[in-house]
């Protein structure tokens, strides 16, 4: 099947949407270096393609596109409830990027917007102009991969690297950079930050295998996780989402015994827990995609207008995890 | 179902003789040719004919995931270095008029050189005029707009053959079916490769389930919100072992009598479920 889909598709970034206004921008033209076979399309606004009603989320999948875009409005959003906020009074995300690499069964994007496109915005300089701005009324904790992967990007556009680069300028902005990708070797000559998290989703293979799909196994996530250590960065580990699927315990018991005999738990800097959770209205949409997982099918309980396993079913699990994970790491360094 | 559009007839003539499609008499208003896999329609000529016809063509039954539709016809551009019966699947759709773009998903590996179309409501003669797309056309804009209220934008195709450099007044009939006829067999060829890898294998209840289910529904007195659960609760225990007919059987014979009661047997069945 997978054959099959290989001849028939075209292959990932076979066409490369650009808006207008965008065509002469610097990092337009860096990232075009990587797609010379690309057939290039003029658009004039990325909504105009990103955001039409009559897409299929699931098939284009098999062959994203690459959208070119300036962004104009909305540069930095206040985060979202369903986030956690390691205690940060002022918690923000921001969007250089929409959607990503991987396609990940449970991945909210699909439920959050109508297109598998990924779309990047090359105009990164405006919304460092955005960030520094509020930087003047106060410190800010910024997270800027959360509706994708940057750092799985990194190679083609380098932005990990850039907000690096803010970062080192802005010592009241601490940014956390978010991947399931094992891609540290595309930044590990830069200087480690103070004020820069690399955080990591971490997961047992046999749910990278059947529910992450196009993602790094846990062995190849893990070495660039060393590597980040090693070089003295602080490195955030993230059991979340916990999926509840069959033998869960047994996995999770296995990765986290796994993943502390190949990294040094004290070298971590913390480690969020949390089970799958979505809102309604995007697991609806979930579910229209992906008519047949049987992990979006599960029959969650929806409380204020989240979608998650029930209170002891969710209660069972972090429990199980944080006592798990409890055995390497100390109780305050662990977020649930 | 592959449904093909064409604007003239000599343009639809190549598939109606190759592929052995036979006029269906049952409509009046437009020419409709058929086969078990392919219905063509002449739209007539303009965005606007185009919008209609394929209109009156998809709202007369139902569409499916795999099925596709592909309007074909010939060009004009103003570039010269083209060559004549190049064939070109469009990537990018301009509505001269209104200046709208229209953009069908190119999902698929094909055989084809891409380019934009711009799709006028005359004629254009003039080959020195300024030109958005790398094509022009007269209905691909109107086309698009109506099959995509019908099918997804990876559903929709549109291959344009060149055969002028804006003089038309020398293309004669005979011209623009041979222009075509050495595409037809390449286009569906490729239609079909397409369709058969969209062809849907969705698994869902069988008739004989959803009987059963609405048959509980109402023996359980239940909610419309009750119901909903129901059903994804089904479905999740369907999607882990393939039938839910076993587990429905016993709660075929049972008639609440109040909602009460049903709720009791709701909450059982949930147990059961899950
Ligand atoms: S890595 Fe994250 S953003 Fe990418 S598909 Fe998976 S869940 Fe979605």
């Amino acid at each position: 099947m997978k054959n099959l889909d290989k001849s028939l598709y075209s292959p990932s970034f076979s066409h490369v949407y650009i808006e207008k206004q965008a065509m002469n921008h610097p990092n337009t033209k860096k990232i075009l270096n990587h797609f010379s076979n690309a057939q290039i399309i003029e658009i004039n606004h990325y909504k105009d393609i990103f955001s039409r009603s009559h897409q299929h989320y699931g098939l284009q999948k098999k062959s994203p596109k690459l959208i070119l875009a300036l962004k104009k409005d909305h540069l930095i959003y206040k985060g979202a409830e369903v986030c956690e906020d390691f205690g940060h009074p002022y918690f923000y995300y921001t969007s250089t990027m929409m959607n990503c690499i991987y396609d990940c069964e449970y991945c909210y994007l699909q439920g959050m917007y109508t297109s598998a496109n990924v779309v990047v915005f090359v105009n990164i300089e405006e919304i460092f102009g955005e960030v520094e701005k509020l930087l003047k009324k106060h410190p800010i904790y910024l997270c800027i991969s959360y509706d994708t992967d940057i750092l799985a990007f990194e190679n083609v556009i380098g932005y990990g690297r850039e907000w690096m680069a803010f970062a080192q300028k802005h010592q009241n902005l601490t940014i956390e950079l978010r991947t399931k990708s094992a891609n540290f070797k595309a930044i590990q000559d830069i200087e480690p930050l103070e004020n820069m998290i690399l955080a990591w989703t971490v997961s047992p293979d046999p749910i990278i295998k059947k529910y992450e799909n196009k993602t790094p196994f846990l062995k190849d996530r893990l070495i660039s996780i060393k590597g980040a250590l090693d070089r003295g960065w602080k490195v955030r580990l993230c059991f979340d989402p916990l999926l509840s699927i069959e033998e869960w315990q047994k996995h999770y018991k296995e990765m986290i015994k796994y993943t502390f005999s190949q990294v040094a738990a004290e070298k971590i800097y913390d480690i969020s827990i949390g089970v799958f959770r979505v809102s309604k209205d995007y697991l609806k949409r979930m579910r229209k995609q992906r008519g047949e997982s049987l992990l979006l099918s599960y029959p969650f309980e929806t409380q204020n207008g989240i979608s998650s396993y029930d209170v002891q079913q969710t209660q069972k699990m972090i429990n199980h995890v944080y006592q798990w994970t409890a055995n390497y790491v100390s109780k305050e360094k662990i977020y649930i | 179902m592959i449904f093909l559009c064409t604007a003239m007839y000599n343009e639809a003539y190549p598939f109606i003789k190759q592929f052995n499609l036979r006029k269906d008499t049952s409509h009046q208003k437009f020419q409709v040719f058929k086969s078990e896999e392919i219905t063509l329609i002449i739209t007539g000529v303009g965005k606007l004919k185009g919008a209609i016809a394929v209109t009156y063509l998809l709202s007369n039954g139902t569409v499916n995931a795999s099925d596709l539709l592909i309007n074909i016809g010939v060009c004009g551009t103003n570039n010269t270095n083209i060559p004549l019966g190049t064939t070109f699947l469009c990537n990018k759709i301009i509505d001269h008029e209104t200046q709208r773009a229209f953009y069908p998903d190119i999902l698929f590996t094909h055989p084809f050189k891409e380019a934009s179309v711009e799709t006028f409501s005359t004629l254009v003669k003039d080959n020195n005029m300024d030109l958005e797309g790398d094509l022009v056309d007269m209905e691909a804009s109107g086309i698009y707009q109506s099959s995509t209220l019908f099918l997804k934008a990876h559903q929709v195709f549109f291959i344009k053959i060149v055969s002028d450099y804006l003089y038309t007044d020398n293309i004669s009939k005979d011209s623009i079916s041979k222009s075509i006829e050495d595409q037809a067999i390449p286009i569906l060829s490729w239609s079909h490769k397409v369709e058969s890898g969209l062809l849907n294998n969705k698994k869902e209840f069988t008739e004989k389930e959803k009987e059963m289910l609405n048959q509980v529904v109402k023996n359980l007195k239940l909610s419309s919100t009750m119901e909903h659960q129901l059903k994804q609760l089904l479905k999740f225990y369907w999607l882990q072992y393939g039938t839910v007919e076993e587990i429905l059987k016993q709660y075929m014979d049972i008639e609440c009598q109040s909602k009460k009661e049903g709720k009791k047997h709701f909450e059982e069945l949930r147990q059961k479920l899950i």
